[in-house]
């Protein structure tokens, strides 16, 4: 009771809180590691995750891209024949899938009972981010340039100069926009607007960059329930705490590939789901997915 | 840097011969002495010129937490105690008495006898004990310390453990502790001892002062009221409450919406002086977290601090702008917003340096003269506003030329640690700098806050700058920065005078 009424005065006086610390031994558990959940892919990507934990990417093979599901006891399926690739993709507010075809310059959504229907036409969409109230947020990585999507269709640029924007994704509490840059070290965060625009912009975390130079490879992004920012590196993967301090860089499954894309799936959403080339590997954590489709 | 170190020993020269002068003497020099703060307890160091080495580090590792005084001289043999010894102790009422006679007893003189033989070194030892007991005070009884052969004058190799061993017997007798200062230095005599010499290093001094630090700590917990845990035991001095016959200051409360942290709010205050004269442009100093340093009951209560030390003259005429860290307000009432805090303070770059000069300092110049210079501008923080006010100062050191970090996060928070190895390998800034730290600091993900600090001073030692570095027994928190803000304050603007 007395710890709740001091921090009621902290909050009422606006003290500066000092942030909570949040070590990789509050995500990882000794004893898990990577495991191998599927192969034989030439590549995978375009992770995510619906509410009762079933996993989904897009695996292609040198004819095929078809969209794949896994469900919690580790079973894979085939959600979705299709010859087309998906860089992105994201579970909106409606239930559909939400797709970045990024060589066919299209965002494509699926429904339940597969049917596709193109939502807009822009430049190599390749990863996006869909919030509870339907925004849909791309990362047009070649052109520099953060784009907004309306359930409508209407494309606007919202932001021009990240130099590789790639991963996306939001804060727990949908408040803030995070976008891994895949040249230079940082994430940047935007507030989302009620009318959607971007602003606060700001280079907000900074990730590890590789000891023998090059870029980032910021690529893929995930957010848990309490907060922590997730991105897949050169270097690993790398884990932000809410307040954009580095809390740790979680090793690649293989050295021999990198890791692209990010996910929280499985039972509760606590299995760390990454596409890494031609599989897909993942680890029990001690943390839980965010959800930004409820 | 060299110049300004030379003047700055010229100027503590003369603070020390006009001796009668009211103003606070300088503690940094083992004969000089804090200002005594009336609610710690006082320990007395007695000794020769051993103890003389180590009555600095001790001073400073148990600022706010006891005066440390020493006796005003060298000690020299037994003979002189009993000669001083009541003068030494004069009328305070000491705590904690650390003492020690040996070495010059033991010492051949010219006519090829010891100074005093150890059967008159046993008798005046224990003459000086009952004469220490009567004190009331908790007693430390400290070995003599180990020579190596063939020093100057003759010393005999066996001697030390021999007049030791009286002693102990006499310690042993009156119940009192024995800080075993002889065999914790003989295993690492070659590295901290002056070759052939009685005496230390000013590492070895260092290092034998944590000895003693230790020693009398663990006394003041026995005299220190039940209960009471270490860190508690820092109190604030006068010159930390409120006096009415002091004038004070203003406070006045403004909001800041920043364009270089893009769209960010926050409050900061503005302390005026009630010296303040519009005429005559005023120092600046400016606190990161500055609702925790404003606060009339917090650790640090800085406003009181300010009107004390600029009515004695301590400090110049400074107005303080205290300063919060910003937020990116909420949209909507369910989310938190952004907190911009770790981003401002811990990032190594010139943004936060330029919010200052660029957007704060310009808006606080529209109403009050104020000085430009370097000089006339001190920073300060806690924790990672602390790396915040050394970073402000590193990236314009034409704009600010004091700092003062409590508990500073020079760890990996955003790349902090980089600072110990920077400062080596960087031309010298003109940067004048007090760091407090704690032993009992945090062990985190980002770092070893008591380590980082370490490395920092040592970097800043390595390189010749003009620092001071307070290592205490607290946490991560403001208690020990506060009780020693004042002297923190006066070591800082020490020196100061306009143009």
């Amino acid at each position: 009771m007395k710890h709740g009424f001091l921090l009621f005065i902290l909050a009422a006086l606006r003290l500066p809180v000092v942030a909570q610390d949040m070590p990789l031994s509050q995500v990882l558990l000794d004893e898990e590691d990577w495991e191998l959940v599927s192969e034989g892919f030439k590549f995978t990507d375009g992770p995510c995750v619906d509410k009762y934990g079933h996993f989904y990417f897009t695996g292609s093979t040198d004819d095929t891209s078809h969209v794949y599901r896994i469900n919690p006891d580790g079973k894979l399926s085939i959600l979705h024949k299709t010859q087309a690739f998906a860089s992105g993709s994201q579970i909106g507010p409606d239930g559909r899938w939400y797709f970045c075809r990024i060589r066919d310059n299209q965002v494509v959504a699926l429904n339940q009972s597969g049917q596709e229907t193109v939502i807009a036409s822009l430049e190599k969409p390749n990863d996006l981010v869909v919030t509870k109230s339907g925004d849909i947020y791309v990362t047009q990585t070649g052109k520099s340039q953060v784009s907004h999507v309306s359930m409508k269709g209407e494309v606007t640029v919202m932001d021009i100069g990240i130099p590789r924007p790639n991963g996306i994704t939001l804060s727990a509490d949908q408040g803030t926009l995070a976008v891994s840059d895949s040249q230079g070290p940082h994430i940047w965060t935007f507030r989302i607007e009620n009318d959607g625009r971007l602003s606060h912009r700001e280079r907000y975390m900074t990730m590890r960059m590789p000891s023998q130079g090059g870029r980032s490879r910021g690529d893929g992004m995930t957010t848990d329930a309490a907060g922590r920012y997730y991105v897949t590196t050169a270097e690993g993967i790398q884990m932000f705490d809410p307040t954009g301090r580095i809390s740790g860089v979680i090793s690649k499954p293989s050295r021999h590939e990198g890791v692209t894309n990010i996910v929280f799936a499985g039972n509760e959403r606590k299995y760390l789901y990454v596409t890494s080339g031609g599989r897909i590997y993942r680890r029990l954590t001690q943390a839980k997915g965010a959800i930004f489709f409820e | 840097m060299k110049t300004r170190l030379l003047l700055l020993s010229q100027v503590l020269l003369l603070c020390a011969v006009a001796i009668a002068q009211p103003a606070p003497r300088p503690w940094n020099h083992p004969m000089g002495t804090l200002t005594p703060n009336p609610n710690l307890p006082n320990v007395l160091l007695i000794g020769d010129s051993i103890s003389i080495g180590y009555t600095l580090p001790v001073r400073v590792a148990l600022m706010g937490e006891a005066n440390v005084f020493r006796i005003p001289e060298n000690g020299g043999p037994t003979t002189r105690g009993l000669e001083r010894l009541d003068q030494w102790l004069g009328n305070r009422q000491w705590d904690v008495i650390h003492f020690n006679w040996g070495l010059h007893d033991l010492k051949f003189m010219d006519d090829g006898e010891r100074q005093v033989p150890l059967s008159d070194y046993t008798r005046n030892l224990e003459q000086l004990v009952t004469r220490l007991t009567r004190t009331r005070a908790a007693l430390i009884w400290a070995a003599t310390t180990p020579y190596p052969n063939g020093v100057k004058p003759k010393r005999l190799p066996n001697d030390a453990v021999r007049y030791n061993n009286a002693a102990s017997a006499i310690m042993a007798k009156y119940g009192i502790l024995t800080n075993d200062l002889y065999h914790y230095a003989l295993p690492r005599l070659e590295s901290i001892q002056r070759p052939v010499n009685v005496h230390f290093h000013p590492e070895g001094s260092a290092d034998l002062g944590h000895q003693v630090t230790l020693a009398i700590r663990n006394k003041l917990k026995q005299v220190s009221p039940k209960g009471q845990v270490a860190q508690d035991r820092y109190q604030w001095a006068p010159d930390s409450i409120p006096k009415e016959d002091v004038p004070k200051g203003n406070i006045i409360k403004h909001s800041w919406t920043s364009t270089i942290f893009a769209g960010t709010v926050r409050d900061y205050w503005v302390y005026l002086p009630a010296q303040y004269d519009p005429l005559s442009p005023a120092c600046v100093m400016i606190f990161q977290d500055g609702r925790n340093y404003l606060r009339p009951d917090g650790q640090f209560r800085t406003p009181t601090v300010f009107d004390n030390l600029i009515h004695q003259g301590d400090m110049p005429v400074t107005l303080g702008i205290f300063i919060n860290p910003g937020i990116v307000p909420p949209i909507a009432p369910s989310q938190e917003g952004r907190r911009n805090r770790s981003f401002e303070y811990d990032t190594l770059s010139d943004q936060y340096a330029r919010f200052l000069l660029e957007e704060i300092l310009p808006q606080v110049e529209e109403q009050y003269n104020l000085r430009q210079d370097a000089e006339s501008r001190a920073i300060a923080g806690i924790s990672s506003g602390g790396i915040c006010a050394f970073t402000t100062a590193w990236e314009r050191p034409d704009a600010f030329s004091k700092v003062l970090s409590h508990i500073g996060s020079f760890t990996n928070i955003r790349g902090g640690h980089d600072y110990e190895a920077l400062i080596r390998k960087t031309s010298p800034k003109p940067i004048r700098v007090f760091l407090q730290e704690g032993e009992n600091d945090l062990d985190n993900l980002h770092g070893h806050w008591p380590l980082a600090n370490k490395q920092l001073a040592a970097s800043l030692d390595f390189a010749g700058y003009d620092y001071q570095f307070v290592l205490g027994y607290g946490s991560h928190n403001g208690r020990h920065g506060g009780a020693i803000l004042p002297e923190a304050l006066r070591w800082l603007w020490r020196d100061y005078q306009a143009d």
